[in-house]
Formats: structure tokens, C-alpha cells, sequence
């Protein structure tokens, strides 16, 4: 069922405000966030639920029924919370612009997210690349993960299983787990011949999936390949972002050194899911129990975050940080980020510029908010949300960041930093890529990170002399860093 | 506007990270780059993230009102009705914040409370007017926040910090 919102919340009155006081607070709402007045792509959702909260609340039968609505059913309970911390507790006055950093963690509440045993189905789909370049230890490894999946998944959970190289096969259509030792005995058949054409996996993986869709259910795909697909990323991604709109998500794992970094990482995010990078076949066991596990430990599902900056302010860089290390779209109303899982919150920081700040004052910056399906209860489109704001005063203190930005911004610098190096080279501008890899290589070392340090001077003096990266190297610093993030300790943990 | 001292290229206030180079630049305005010298280098140092929330038995609580001369020091047992007292009205907060400017800067005669749980402080808008702010955020009314050593609340206009000791 729908969840019930708080329009109260939404339009930040009180429940006894006077309809002159919602008058009020809807104008200044609306001003807020008027798309002709606003550019910023996650305001176009928040005055949509403004506007949704104000038809209600201003209409007295309305107001009224819905009042009754909250005495009866009760708002959700506090599934999750946001919080929010900024870099800074004030802002100077400036005659320009200056960053202000938001670290928003979504943190479970455990009250409310059901400890036992799981009790959320899964619907799953392994869609598996078995081209030629597959054959050997990596299939063999594959397979094996694949019988620990079906050895670990509950009789009720759905699997599926596709192998594609030039087409795609469904070597198990989407079944619930009777006979294990028979879907293990069919998963060993697989073998390894072709080429790749991700597409048609993608599409055949989906169609099991859909065979079985459930909102109260995880449904979920998980990508496995280890080559380039030819032709056809582009109908890959348009199919993410339709089934990101069914409830469906997509984690990708690559294999080896030959796969397209960015076009899976596209992939995932388009949906929230995870993206990941394997070098050793013999992690592909660990590394897909533990999705599949995380995947089952899901309390919410289909989260999203919509950021929504007041009109003078800019989103201009968003990356989630734990658990799952990726960058994150800011040109859309809704960032997708997947499933929350007990007793694991999520942590995205945001980069923001603020506008010249000519008066000392308070002043709103952005609202964010947060909406997902609550799997146990069913309730579709909880939401939170949390509007932001800061002061602005001439005598605001000189002091440090909180530790848990600072930590995640330094680590966060490495891996940009690695980005623009590469971004530098796709242009051509090897003396740029070069310097950029050199500096990255300056400050991995000072992190401590030596075997990093030596892999990005390897590149910057293999892209001196032949204006090229290594497929390993590039690989290498690109997820070295990335990993980096999860080094860190989560932010509340106190 | 930032200069990195490693690099010198310019990077936007509030940026922690010369753009450039990567290096931290935060801390002590880089731009006043002879003042940076000068400091000692654990001025530097990172700051440790904004507090416990563990209350010990003996734990008490420091609110220190911006402005005010002293700061206010209780021992919380249950709770605290932070608010404007109006004589005419049949409710009283427990502290009044009328000798703080609070009508002028818009705190409701029943504003927040704070609450002691089990080893935990939290604070509560009770549906104020002008809004309670925990660290920027706005709460939701009647929805609890946990309380952080040094964590930074507005009522309305005024701003108060709360420490343990």
C-alpha cells in the first residue's frame, strides 16, 4: 500500500497551523522550488510533493480527512533516519561563491527493521558472461559461486540463471529453490564459447525477473562479464533505466582487465546497484555470497535521494560512500541507491556551492529527501525529508571539518583525482595526464598507500613515453581508490 | 578565495582539497599564507567529530546561549522544557529563554525539550512556530534527535550549544 505521507513535514508547519500559516508556507515553499525559478533537476520532485501537501492541507474537507486518515492508520513508523552534517556550522560572509560539503547518512532504525531470520524473498537473476575468454579458472569459479548461491538462497527465494556469449541461454528459468542438487548439476553444464553481447544477457535475465516481480520482494540482477560488448551499451543502459522504474536493480561485476569500466558502472548506478571489480578469479566466491547475502538482508528497497538546492545554489558532486563506493548522477530529480540494509547505514556526500553571501543571516541551502518501499510492512513510497540550513555571520569560527568528511573528502580526492587524470588523457593532453598522475602518485604515498603510489608512477611514465594507459594499471587505480572509501570507519558509528 | 601553499593554484572557500593537486588545504585560511606559518602544526590537526552521545550518571549538561556571559550548567534527570515564559499562560518551560532576546527572536512559549533516556539526550520540537534547527537540520515535530556532545541548536533565532562534561 501507498505509505501516508506527512504533509505537514512537507510544507514544515506544525499540524495545528492555521490555513493562513500553510498559505504561508506553501509560497515560500513554492518560491523555493519553482522550476522557472529553479534549475537544479531535484527541485522539479520537491515542489511536486509541495504542491501534492498544499491540495490537502488547504482544502478544510480535505485537511480534515486526511487528519482523520493519520488518527486511524498512524503515520509510518521511523523506518530510517536522515542525518545531515555540513563541513562548515557557518558560512562566512564572501563577495564570491564557496563549497560547502553535506554528508548524508541514511541510518537504519533498528527498532523497525525486523532482526530474525530473513524474511524478504529474493527474486534473482545471474546473468553470466561465458564468451570464450571466460573458459578455465573463471568459469569454473563462477560456477561454484553460483552452487554457494543456491546452496545459501531459502526454498522460497526465485532464482534464474542466463549464460550469454553471442546469445543468450536460460540455463535456469526462474524457479524457486526444490531441487538445489539439480540446479547445481545444471549450472555445472555451462561452457564457454563466443563472443559478448551484454544485451542479449540483460534482456533474457529481465524477462525471468519479471516472470515473478514482487514488491515485496528484492528483485534483483547481478552482471557478471569480463570483455567489452560491441554495439549495444547504449540499448543496455536505456533497458536499466526502464526496469530502475519497475522496482528492478542491476549490480555489475567485472572480471579480469578487459571489461568497460565505465559503461558498468552506468549500468549500476542507473539502479543503485553496486558495481565491482574482481582481479582474482578466486574472489568471485566470496565477493557474489556476499552480495547475495547483503542483497537478502534488505529491510527497504528502491531507495532513492532527491537533493533539491535552493535556486542560487549549486548540486554540483555527489558520491556515495559506503557500502558501495561510486560516483553518482546530480542531472536527475532522483538519485537511485539501491537497498538499505539493517544495521548498515548509507553515506553520500554532497558538493555544493553556495552563491556570494552578502548578508549575515540564516538561510536555507537544500532539501533533501528520501524515499524507498518498506519490504515487511509493504509500504511503497516512504519517505523522509530533511530541509537544510545555515548560518551565515561574519564571525563565523575558523574551525576543522568534522573528522568523518574530512576523511571521506581525502579519500575521495584520490580517486578524482585518478578521474581527471584519465578525463586529461582522453583529450589528448599527455603532459597534463601525466602531471596529474604524478601528483595522485605524491599523495598516495603520503596516505600511506605504497603499491597504489608505484602503480600511478608506472602510468604517468608509461603515459609519458606512449600516451597510453595500461588496461591494468588504469583498472587498478581506479578501483584501488575507490576502495580506499571503504577503509574508512562509517561515519555514526559512536 | 583559497591559494594552495603546495601548488598556488586558487581554489573556492570551503574547498578542503586544493583542486588541483590534492592537497589538504583546509584549516587556517591557506590564503593568509605567512599566517599558516606561523601556526603550530597541530593547530592543523583534526578535530575530533562533534561529540559523544553517551551520558554517563554523573554526566552534566552545559548549554552555552550565544551571547550570554555565563554558561548554564544541569544535572538532567528526566527532562527539559526549553521555552518563553508567559505569565498569562498556564504552562511554564523549565528554562526560560525570555532574559536571551527570546521574543525578539521568535521562540514559541513551549518550544523543545530535552529528554534523558537511559544513557542519551535527545531534543524534541514540540511543534514551535519558528522551528528548532540541530546542527542546520530542521526537525520534524514530536520526532526525537539524539544529542552530541557539542552539537549546535537553534531555536527560532537563537543559537545554543550543549556540552557534557
Amino acid at each position: 500500500m501507498k505509505a501516508l505521507q506527512d504533509y505537514y513535514a512537507m510544507l514544515g508547519v506544525s499540524p495545528e497551523a492555521t490555513p493562513e500559516d500553510i498559505k504561508v508556507a506553501y509560497r515560500r515553499a513554492a518560491r523555493r522550488f519553482h522550476p522557472d525559478t529553479n534549475a537544479n533537476p531535484g527541485a522539479v520532485a520537491q515542489f511536486r510533493d509541495i504542491a501534492e501537501a498544499y491540495e490537502v492541507l488547504n482544502n478544510p474537507s480535505a485537511r480534515a480527512e486526511y487528519n482523520l486518515a493519520i488518527r486511524q492508520r498512524g503515520l509510518p513508523p521511523p523506518y530510517f533516519d536522515i542525518r545531515v552534517t555540513p563541513s562548515k556550522r557557518a558560512l562566512r560572509r564572501l563577495p564570491e561563491p564557496q563549497v560547502l560539503y553535506l554528508l548524508v547518512e541514511i541510518i537504519p532504525n533498528e527498532r523497525y527493521a525486523e532482526q530474525d531470520q530473513r524474511q524478504v524473498p529474493l527474486n534473482l537473476a545471474l546473468v553470466i558472461d561465458r564468451s570464450t575468454s571466460m573458459k578455465g579458472p573463471r568459469l569454473e569459479r563462477v560456477k561454484q559461486a553460483a552452487h554457494r548461491i543456491i546452496e545459501n538462497l531459502n526454498p522460497d527465494d526465485i532464482l534464474s540463471v542466463i549464460s550469454f556469449s553471442d546469445r543468450a541461454e536460460v540455463v535456469v528459468p526462474a524457479t524457486t529453490i526444490d531441487e538445489p542438487a539439480t540446479l547445481k548439476a545444471v549450472v555445472s553444464t555451462m561452457q564457454a564459447n563466443g563472443g559478448t553481447e551484454i544485451f542479449q544477457g540483460l534482456q533474457a535475465g529481465v524477462k525471468q525477473l519479471e516472470q515473478s516481480l514482487n514488491p515485496k520482494s528484492v528483485n534483483h540482477l547481478i552482471l557478471l562479464t569480463d570483455g567489452h560488448t560491441y554495439g549495444d551499451e547504449e540499448k543496455c543502459l536505456r533497458l536499466a533505466e526502464e526496469i530502475s522504474q519497475q522496482g528492478i536493480g542491476i549490480s555489475t561485476v567485472g572480471i579480469g582487465q578487459e571489461w568497460n569500466d565505465v559503461f558498468l558502472d552506468k549500468l549500476a548506478s542507473k539502479t543503485g546497484g553496486s558495481s565491482t571489480y574482481i582481479n582474482a578469479p578466486s574472489a568471485i566466491v566470496r565477493f557474489l555470497n556476499e552480495r547475495v547475502r547483503s542483497l537478502g538482508a534488505a529491510y527497504v528497497e528502491r531507495l532513492r535521494l532527491s537533493v533539491a538546492p535552493d535556486s542560487d545554489v549549486v548540486l554540483e558532486d555527489a558520491f556515495r560512500l559506503v557500502p558501495h563506493p561510486q560516483p553518482l548522477p546530480t542531472d536527475k530529480e532522483y538519485i537511485p541507491l539501491g537497498s538499505l540494509e539493517k544495521n548498515k547505514s548509507i553515506s553520500v556526500i554532497l558538493q555544493i556551492q553556495m552563491p556570494a553571501l552578502p548578508e549575515n543571516r540564516f538561510r536555507t541551502v537544500a532539501r533533501i529527501d528520501i524515499t524507498g518501499d518498506i519490504l515487511q510492512d509493504g509500504y511503497r513510497g516512504y519517505k523522509v525529508v530533511s530541509d537544510f540550513s545555515i548560518e551565515v555571520s561574519d564571525e563565523a569560527p575558523q574551525e576543522n571539518p568534522p573528522t568523518a568528511i574530512l576523511n571521506a573528502l581525502g579519500k575521495l580526492t584520490l580517486y578524482r583525482m585518478q578521474e581527471k587524470a584519465m578525463e586529461a588523457l582522453s583529450t589528448g593532453d599527455v603532459r597534463e595526464a601525466t602531471r596529474r598522475l604524478e601528483n595522485l602518485a605524491t599523495r598516495l604515498l603520503e596516505n600511506g598507500q605504497e603499491s597504489l603510489a608505484r602503480a600511478a608512477l608506472a602510468e604517468a611514465r608509461r603515459v609519458a613515453r606512449t600516451a597510453m594507459l595500461s588496461d591494468e594499471g588504469q583498472k587498478a587505480l581506479k578501483y584501488g581508490t575507490r576502495a580506499l572509501l571503504l577503509e574508512l570507519p562509517p561515519p555514526s558509528t559512536k | 578565495m583559497r591559494i594552495c601553499p603546495y601548488c598556488g593554484s586558487r581554489n573556492r572557500e570551503g574547498t578542503m582539497f586544493c583542486e588541483e593537486c590534492g592537497h589538504p588545504i583546509f584549516g587556517e585560511g591557506a590564503a593568509e599564507a605567512t599566517r599558516q606559518l606561523q601556526n603550530a602544526p597541530d593547530e592543523l590537526g583534526m578535530k575530533a567529530t562533534w561529540g559523544t552521545a553517551r551520558l554517563g550518571n554523573n554526566t552534566s549538561i552545559i548549554i552555552h546561549i550565544r551571547d550570554a556571559e555565563e554558561p548554564i550548567i544541569l544535572q538532567l534527570n528526566r527532562e527539559l522544557i526549553l521555552g518563553r515564559l508567559d505569565p498569562t499562560s498556564d504552562t511554564k518551560p523549565d528554562l526560560d529563554l525570555t532574559p536571551f532576546g527570546a521574543l525578539e527572536k521568535g521562540i514559541s512559549r513551549m518550544h523543545a525539550t530535552l529528554q534523558r533516556n537511559e544513557d542519551t539526550l535527545t531534543i524534541i520540537d514540540m511543534g514551535s512556530i519558528n522551528g528548532t534547527y540541530l546542527n542546520g537540520q530542521r526537525l520534524t515535530p514530536q520526532q526525537p534527535r539524539i544529542l552530541h556532545d557539542g552539537d549546535e541548536i537553534r531555536l527560532g533565532k537563537l543559537v545554543l550549544h550543549i556540552y557534557f562534561q
